[in-house]
């Protein structure tokens, strides 16, 4: 198989590591575009260039993938990050380093589980890779405060869910595509305005403060 | 005739958009649902619909201008007459429209309008305490038999799905509405707190659509023997308990609701036994089976209605629907009185009243199960032969029960009665002339009967139907002319120098009789009520009088519904525990409910993988 593509995929790996382990959230932020972008030239690196010239619909899909995903995207949410003024993650749920493991050891037992599934024409990195992608960005809004994180962890799960498609070989087509983006997209935009809303009534944008809107809470 | 629905439903809104001014919304209201019911019945005239629509559209179509009317002087002073209008209408729109619709998606669509729609009348009294626990419970039965037909809905479609499973789903989903046996929880509930007009029709015609729904959308492709069965042993279960239940009950009206799920039992007993017949090839056993059917059904609507509408005028003029509260309320409000007791009479299954040949038909049909020699219909035959007179018996006991308590007597606990309002009485008085009509027209509706349910192997003349029906007409006829002329040799006898005093009730051989001398309706029916307390399981306090100058005493008892108190509240209970020990993960935190979903996700995955 090409290298290239087992090239991507270890570099998918990588980024779930370092954003697992990183406080800073411009370089998480970074580290997401990046995914993003490698996200958008798979199709281009996996596509059989010997048989034929991909065709318009495809280099569409790639260049407003690429433009949204790994542009777009990322400059939202860093001006949605200078608007509340935060810089860094500060107190996570769960430890750096205890996140480090986890996403490792989540990262073994893809590989592991990954064995059973082979499935011909599939890059054999591919769904381990993208499990754990997935696995990162659920990981990410579950352990850490900032609503800006949680975020950038739904990003990143959908760029997982993404990857499952492009390596699957799974076509759906521009518009089926663009409806996708279109979701993703509107979504960082309202939580970017929420998370500037939130950040402006309460001073701080801590997801696990805002849980008044349960039954089990009785008002005073 | 969807006409005469769109009427109906446009006079709602429009009584609903002048809600504002109760004066025009109360002419547009009633003036509404007369129009409607007008197009109805010319519709009926010009393009009758299939007989069986027709028969579930009658009821409606004969209550609303009665409980139109009734209302008039019912709602007056009981809150907004434009919202009580606006909703009345849109019920009787979709009661009219439900028997029309061919297709199950838009049923379900018009059936749970009709739910919400008449959960608003229920709840129309709304500044009452206890009514907000009672229109609850209406509104989860509503919405749980909607549940119900929706899961029928969708098993309809799906191929490999058990057909025990849809038609559970069907009957319990249409049993909810029609009040079977553990389904009628609701009943005894919401027909006291609702306005009585809306009980007449609720209880006279809404019910009956849950027949209806069973009819023609669960049985059609079952197994006709199974539908028999289905029929005959919740009929006989909802026909007995419910009467037993009506004979403890003190308030007017749950004793009435009761009865109605008695005489929704007695319907689908003769249901039952028509399709018994049709299983087992029984021309007798249908013939008399449907007809017991229909003339049950319209017998039930005509009389259960004027019993309603009876009991929403003793409740305006007492202020109480307590049985042991009231009494003497002949003398205040003579003509409801001789109403409802000459309806109470019919429903009980008397003779010359129209509730008898609608029973003789049922009967009939059980004596042919009987004689026919197959041993399956032998049994059905005695099973519905006994259950029903059991059931006639026990309903003459509680009517008995009902008249003695609120009409005979003196009053005993309540003061300065009002007198009652021909608006109330005029619609009584309509349906009952409408129920003398149907014992004088019934033998000669057979033949139109059949022609509407066209089913060309029954064979109706054979049976000799006409002619019985001719004899009871007749016989009933006989005893109409010489009550007329007892009472008039009665009157002639009296006129002629005869002083004609009147004095308190129950004046003979006491010396100052009071009214806490007499017997109350609880008293009347106690040794019944120990009979059957192992069933009813009678809540008593007994506070006995002490000492040789006893100062105090009391006794009190009350019969809550069986089905509530030992199947749905342990079942209740338990799914409550359970809500509550799943209620812990609804923390509020974001990151517990990602992390449970995680959690599913990649035990769903592994599942997969491994499994």
């Amino acid at each position: 198989m090409n290298m290239a593509v087992e090239l991507i995929l270890t570099a998918f790996l990588g980024i779930c590591l370092m954003l697992s382990g990183s406080s800073r959230l411009v370089h998480c932020v970074r580290l997401v575009a990046l995914q993003g972008i490698l996200l958008g030239i798979m199709p281009l690196v996996m596509w059989n260039w010997s048989k034929a010239v991909p065709g318009a619909e495809l280099w569409g899909t790639v260049f407003v993938n690429i433009i949204v995903k790994g542009v777009l995207l990322p400059m939202l949410l860093l001006r949605a990050m200078r608007k509340a003024g935060v810089k860094r993650e500060l107190e996570p749920l769960t430890g750096y380093s205890w996140s480090l493991l986890i996403v490792s050891v989540a990262g073994a037992l893809a590989l592991w589980l990954s064995r059973s599934l082979n499935i011909p024409g599939v890059p054999v990195l591919a769904i381990p890779a993208a499990a754990v992608t997935v696995f990162t960005g659920l990981f990410i809004i579950i352990s850490r405060r900032k609503a800006l994180t949680q975020s950038l962890g739904f990003l990143a799960f959908e760029n997982g869910i993404a990857l499952f498609g492009v390596a699957m070989h799974l076509e759906y087509g521009f518009f089926v595509e663009m409806g996708i983006l279109l979701d993703v997209l509107v979504l960082v935009f309202v939580m970017g305005i929420a998370v500037f809303q939130i950040s402006r009534e309460f001073e701080h944008i801590d997801a696990d403060r805002l849980n008044l809107l349960t039954d089990n809470v009785e008002v005073k | 005739m969807f006409l005469s629905a769109g009427i109906a439903a446009a006079a709602g809104v429009l009584s609903l958009l002048c809600c504002r001014r109760g004066g025009l919304s109360g002419v547009v209201g009633p003036a509404g649902t007369f129009l409607s019911v007008i197009a109805g019945i010319v519709g009926l005239c010009t393009s009758p619909p299939p007989g069986v629509s027709l028969l579930f559209m009658l009821p409606t179509l004969i209550l609303a201008p009665a409980a139109a009317v009734h209302s008039v002087a019912y709602i007056k002073g009981h809150g907004n007459p434009g919202v009580y209008w606006g909703f009345f209408n849109l019920t009787v729109a979709t009661m009219l429209a439900l028997p029309l619709i061919k297709d199950f998606l838009e049923f379900l669509i018009v059936w749970e309008l009709m739910g919400i729609f008449s959960f608003v009348l229920v709840m129309f009294n709304y500044k009452a305490e206890e009514l907000k626990r009672v229109a609850w419970i209406y509104l989860l039965a509503c919405e749980a038999g909607g549940l119900l037909l929706m899961l029928f809905y969708a098993l309809s479609f799906k191929t490999g799905a058990p057909r025990e499973l849809f038609y559970i789903a069907g009957v319990a989903g249409f049993g909810l509405k029609a009040g079977f046996p553990l389904l009628h929880l609701w009943l005894p509930e919401a027909h006291p707190a609702a306005p009585a007009p809306v009980s007449a029709i609720m209880s006279g015609a809404m019910i009956n659509l849950g027949i209806f729904g069973i009819l023609i959308f669960v049985f059609p492709g079952m197994d006709a023997k199974l539908c028999g069965w289905t029929l005959l042993l919740l009929g006989c279960i909802s026909s007995l308990g419910g009467i037993i239940f009506a004979l403890a009950q003190d308030n007017l009206k749950r004793l009435l609701a009761y009865s109605s799920i008695e005489n929704i039992g007695i319907i689908s007993i003769s249901a039952g036994c028509a399709f018994l017949g049709g299983a087992f090839n029984n021309n007798n056993m249908i013939v008399f089976g449907i007809l017991g059917t229909v003339l049950h059904i319209l017998n039930h609507a005509l009389l259960k209605g004027t019993l309603f509408l009876g009991a929403g005028q003793v409740y305006c003029s007492s202020g109480t629907l307590s049985i042991d509260r009231m009494g003497g309320m002949m003398k205040t409000t003579p003509l409801t009185g001789s109403c409802f007791t000459a309806a109470a009479a019919g429903l009980s299954g008397l003779p010359p009243f129209n509730g008898f040949i609608g029973e003789l038909m049922i009967y009939l049909a059980a004596f042919s199960g009987i004689c026919s020699g197959v041993w399956q219909l032998r049994f059905a035959g005695i099973a519905a032969a006994l259950i029903l007179s059991l059931t006639g018996a026990c309903a003459v006991a509680a009517f008995a029960k009902a008249i003695g308590g609120t009409f005979l007597g003196e009053p005993r606990k309540i003061a300065d009665c009002k007198k009652e309002s021909a608006w109330m009485y005029a619609p009584m008085l309509f349906l009952l002339l409408l129920s003398l009509l149907v014992v004088f027209t019934a033998p000669f509706t057979v033949p139109c009967i059949f022609k509407a349910i066209n089913i060309s192997t029954i064979d109706y003349a054979g049976t000799g139907v006409q002619r019985i029906l001719f004899y009871a007409a007749s016989f009933s006829a006989i005893f109409y002319i010489l009550s007329a002329l007892i009472l008039l040799i009665r009157r002639f006898l009296l006129v002629r120098g005869n002083e004609n005093a009147s004095g308190p009730t129950w004046d003979c051989g006491y010396a100052k009789p009071s009214a806490r001398m007499e017997y109350t309706g609880s008293a009347l029916i106690q040794c019944l009520g120990d009979l059957f307390n192992s069933f009813l399981q009678i809540r008593r306090k007994v506070e006995a009088p002490k000492g040789l100058f006893p100062e105090k005493a009391s006794f009190e008892w009350e019969s809550p519904d069986g089905a509530e108190r030992f199947f749905w509240a342990p079942v209740f209970k338990l799914f409550a525990g359970i809500s509550d020990k799943v209620h812990k993960f609804q923390s509020g935190y974001l990151h517990m409910y990602v992390l449970i979903m995680t959690i599913v996700i990649i035990a769903m995955v592994i599942w997969a993988i491994i499994g």
